[in-house]
């Protein structure tokens, strides 16, 4: 337990002379700035301090519940004073009345708020003005209801956007949100793009138009097998991907099988995704193939775990790809088996990739790390300067 | 004291700043470094004078201030090496060197470093007791006892469990 010293201040004052008195009083700015990085609780608890701590919670510009039940959350909400609001995040697990958790939220978007994150237990539905919120530049929302299929959606400041377990009528809810996000640079859909909607819905909606603003992309696509629709999903996924063409950094994830030699459409068909500098996949490795082809820019390529059927469909492409002639300078490998189609692929990459600086491979192998290590160090490189970590 | 840098007018030579700290101690600074704080920036804006005197900063905390400017303002390094500088310049430090930084960080304006501080301070005021804030704080307790009784009923929810506890 902490005890208080005696005096502690003398140590101080003669450390730092000029500043001892001012530092006794730290500006409210200052203290409302430090106090914005702890939940409200805490923020709350500091009112127990001294007088000038009464009220200083209700001047931080953040609101952070996580568990308050609701007759606590609406005390501190109408004792809150501040009205630019930079976060409010809301993490509740009981029920209560609609009309409560739409006077919160309103509350909060009246005191122009810039980042939401509503985590809920029982689905509330979303009020309407949410989605007109001028100030708002990041939204997260988990298990809610509510995103309108028509009328009125304009989020201009908005720029990541997290959608987790969220519930919506129809399949053209998600398109119609995008459409006013004009600056969304991040999206994150969890949990809610089933089959028939991915098929019916998203590849259809969404066009490349909507998406285009995307720099940062993180999918995962969820896996059925149901014969006979296996290639019509498999086609909306990759139109889907393909309405993604601006992103700078993409993360592909999916247990899907794909038929060997799975058809992307043709060659010439192929999207071109120009922008693109990090990728990573944790998926049939069929994609890689497909990516190395059409992704010129490509510096970074991070290969994650995927079940091992997945990395059979490894193609060396016909041509050595643009990216690893003039781009590709670092490749992790998160996962290595030390199967033959391991081997192959980072044979082929050593090989062509012309200005690779590093090349990292983690292997849960333990006991073939020496050998598999020998091995690919004796692999020829087409990068001089090319260094190789065995993790 | 400031000659170091004198080179032939063909040099691409990068114009320097003064700053003094309360202590007397001078510093050289790039001036591409000292306009990341707002408050230096306006002051070379008005006046042509190279030296600047900040009476209420003290020479630890001013080089410290300046190690991070000098950092941010260096084009060579990317995000991601800035981003673990500012994580290593608060780690380990104690809590009453981040009030001294905090402090400056406010009066120079360097809104970035004030935000880091200000959240590292957050994160060790977690889990501490009411004596611990108050004292590193130097906070006098000016409640009567009825007060704070009050207080701690009205808002009971807030002590309910070991974090901001009395011991």
């Amino acid at each position: 337990m902490e005890k208080t010293k005696p005096c502690p201040s003398t140590k101080r004052l003669k450390q730092n002379p000029p500043s001892v008195d001012r530092l006794s009083r730290l500006p409210d700015a200052v203290l409302c700035q430090i106090l914005s990085f702890l939940p409200t609780k805490l923020s709350v608890a500091t009112s127990i301090l001294a007088k000038r701590w009464r009220f200083l919670w209700t001047h931080v510009p953040t609101l952070d519940f996580d568990g308050e039940n609701h007759n606590i959350i609406n005390r501190v909400i109408m004792l809150h004073k501040v009205q630019g609001l930079t976060t409010f995040r809301l993490c509740y697990m009981d029920k209560c009345d609609d009309y409560e958790f739409e006077t919160w939220i309103t509350t909060a978007i009246a005191r122009n708020v810039q980042n939401l994150d509503i985590g809920l237990n029982y689905q509330f539905m979303l009020p309407r003005c949410l989605f007109t919120c001028k100030t708002l530049v990041n939204l997260t929302l988990f298990n809610c209801v509510g995103i309108p299929s028509s009328g009125a959606v304009s989020l201009p400041s908005l720029k990541k956007l997290h959608l987790y377990f969220v519930r919506y009528q129809v399949d053209e809810a998600i398109p119609h949100l995008l459409s006013g996000c004009p600056v969304l640079d991040e999206l994150i859909i969890e949990g809610i793009v089933d089959k028939d909607l991915l098929q019916d819905g998203v590849s259809k909606h969404i066009s490349a138009e909507m998406l285009t603003s995307l720099i940062e992309a993180d999918i995962y696509f969820d896996y059925y097998k149901n014969d006979g629709e296996s290639d019509d999903y498999f086609q909306s996924v990759v139109k889907f991907i393909d309405s993604l063409r601006n992103v700078k950094y993409l993360k592909l994830s999916s247990g899907m099988e794909l038929e060997p030699g799975g058809d992307f459409g043709g060659p010439e068909s192929i999207r071109r995704f120009d922008n693109l500098t990090k990728l990573e996949l944790a998926i049939d490795w069929l994609f890689l193939t497909r990516f190395l082809k059409s992704a010129d820019n490509l510096e970074v390529l991070i290969i994650s775990e995927v079940d091992g059927y997945l990395r059979y469909n490894w193609m060396k492409p016909k041509q050595v790809p643009t990216c690893l002639l003039s781009h590709l300078r670092m490749v992790r490998i998160d996962q290595f088996w030390c199967t033959k189609y391991e081997f192959k692929l980072v044979r082929y990459l050593l090989k062509n990739s012309k200005v690779l600086k590093r090349m990292e491979i983690y292997s849960p192998n333990n006991e073939a790390k020496f050998d598999t290590l020998q091995k690919i160090s004796l692999f020829q490189r087409g990068s001089e300067t090319c260094e190789l970590a065995f993790y | 004291m400031v000659t170091t840098d004198e080179k032939g007018p063909l040099t691409a030579k990068k114009k320097s700043v003064i700053i003094r700290s309360c202590d007397g101690d001078e510093f050289l600074v790039s001036e591409s470094a000292a306009v990341l704080s707002t408050s230096l920036k306006k002051i070379l804006e008005e006046k042509e004078d190279r030296l600047i005197h900040l009476s209420d900063i003290d020479n630890k905390t001013l080089a410290m201030v300046i190690a991070y400017l000098s950092t941010h303002a260096d084009d060579g390094l990317s995000d991601d090496l800035k981003r673990s500088f500012d994580q290593e310049f608060v780690s380990g430090k104690e809590f009453d060197v981040l009030k001294y930084l905090v402090l400056a960080t406010d009066t120079l304006q360097v809104t970035c470093l004030c935000y880091t501080v200000a959240k590292k301070m957050a994160d060790i005021m977690k889990n501490k007791l009411v004596e611990w804030v108050r004292r590193e704080f130097d906070i006098q307790n000016d409640y009567t006892p009825e007060a704070e009784a009050e207080i701690r009923r009205l808002d009971a929810w807030a002590w309910d469990d070991r974090q901001l506890e009395d011991d």
